[in-house]
């Protein structure tokens, strides 16, 4: 932590052990935001957020994504709304942690099923805050004055989920330097199940919305250095075939 | 060092987010004497997990927290000393006080068990 405060490096060079630069540490203090001011940010802050996008590197150059700007407050609370909706009704088929015993089994037994059937979306973290979301205990878009949807056209050239994911972090990263806070929202798919938003966000072949970025103006102050899991990393180095495993960060 | 073992019962198997026999659950550590309990880490909470005496998320999503001491954070028990805590450390960020250290991480069971992350939590390193 104390790594983070005091002198900082300058940009464009390496010494072993040097204190962060002003990249690194922007970087490393980004923490997701979750409660934002209800002031959105000012419409040139958010085409210049949207320009560290545009220039992002992608397979091909071939730029798979489309953006959209949802600064409406009526849409926005909508969009709240109906997503809340979408996962309750999910919930009441899989949410296995409430109710009488008979509930509590059948639900396993179809959240079981589900979660093999759909492991990603319904791996154990994004499952409990569907969990959640669904008794109302917590938002799923955090109150964002602005949402920034990233639609991804599936014709890209290799893995286009990838290249969208590139362009959000240059994004993020730039809001996160300019003092913006920003935070990644994955349930946005939920609203894809009704044809209503399909139809007001023309989400049709060949895009398809998987992910969208809060941006705002955050409440507290949320960035800071946090902690992670050290990590195993295998280096095959010049001594022989078997990696050598090394604990990054300990 | 050697890997987490990963084998095709753990693959087949799912876990239950409510038993802690099958997941690892995480932990946070408040500090009761740094703590001014402003309450700033439950408004910032993922998942609403974190809850005082006199606080939940709920109540900054309605607007009806409003100044005070709200009292000491902590980890909403769901069943058997389960949480939904998954460790990303938004609140100690947030803290303004740097009250709140997150001591263990969290790793789902079985199919979802995570290999490369060993149980240890460091800051950031300059190599």
């Amino acid at each position: 932590m104390n790594a983070l405060m005091g002198t900082e490096s300058a940009v464009g060079s390496y010494h072993e052990g040097m204190p962060w630069n002003t990249v690194e540490r922007i970087i490393l203090n980004r923490r997701s935001v979750r409660s934002f001011r209800q002031e959105p940010l000012p419409d040139a802050m958010i085409r210049r957020i949207l320009e560290a996008g545009r220039f992002a590197p992608s397979a091909g150059n071939m730029q798979p994504w489309r953006f959209i700007v949802v600064k409406n407050r009526a849409l926005l609370e909508e969009m709240e709304r109906d997503a809340v909706k979408i996962v309750r009704f999910f919930m009441f088929f899989l949410d296995y942690t409430r109710g009488g015993f008979l509930r509590r089994f059948i639900a396993s037994i179809n959240a079981k099923v589900m979660m093999r059937v759909l492991p990603n979306d319904l791996h154990p973290a994004p499952f409990a805050l569907m969990v959640q979301i669904a008794q109302g205990k917590t938002p799923v878009f955090h109150g964002a004055p602005t949402l920034l949807l990233l639609l991804e056209d599936r014709r890209g050239v290799s893995s286009p989920p990838m290249d969208i994911g590139i362009c959000g972090q240059n994004m993020v990263v730039a809001a996160h330097s300019l003092g913006a806070g920003t935070c990644w929202i994955g349930l946005v798919k939920v609203l894809m199940y009704l044809p209503k938003w399909r139809k007001r966000f023309g989400v049709k072949f060949p895009y398809s919305l998987n992910v969208c970025i809060a941006l705002g103006w955050p409440k507290p102050k949320a960035d800071g250095p946090a902690t992670r899991e050290v990590q195993r990393v295998e280096w095959f180095d010049e001594g022989g075939l078997d990696p050598r495993i090394e604990e990054q960060g300990e | 060092m050697e890997r987490t073992s990963y084998t095709m019962l753990d693959r087949l198997r799912i876990p239950k987010i409510n038993n802690p026999g099958q997941m690892r659950i995480a932990r946070i550590q408040v500090d009761g004497e740094k703590c001014r309990e402003c309450g700033t880490c439950v408004s910032v909470c993922v998942y609403g997990c974190l809850e005082t005496d006199r606080l939940k998320k709920k109540d900054f999503m309605d607007g009806t927290a409003k100044g005070g001491k709200f009292g000491m954070p902590r980890l909403e028990n769901i069943s058997r000393g389960a949480n939904y805590c998954f460790a990303c450390n938004c609140c100690g960020a947030a803290c303004p006080h740097d009250a709140i250290t997150v001591v263990r991480n969290y790793s789902p069971g079985f199919r979802f068990k995570r290999l490369t992350q060993t149980g240890r939590l460091t800051y950031p390193k300059p190599y």
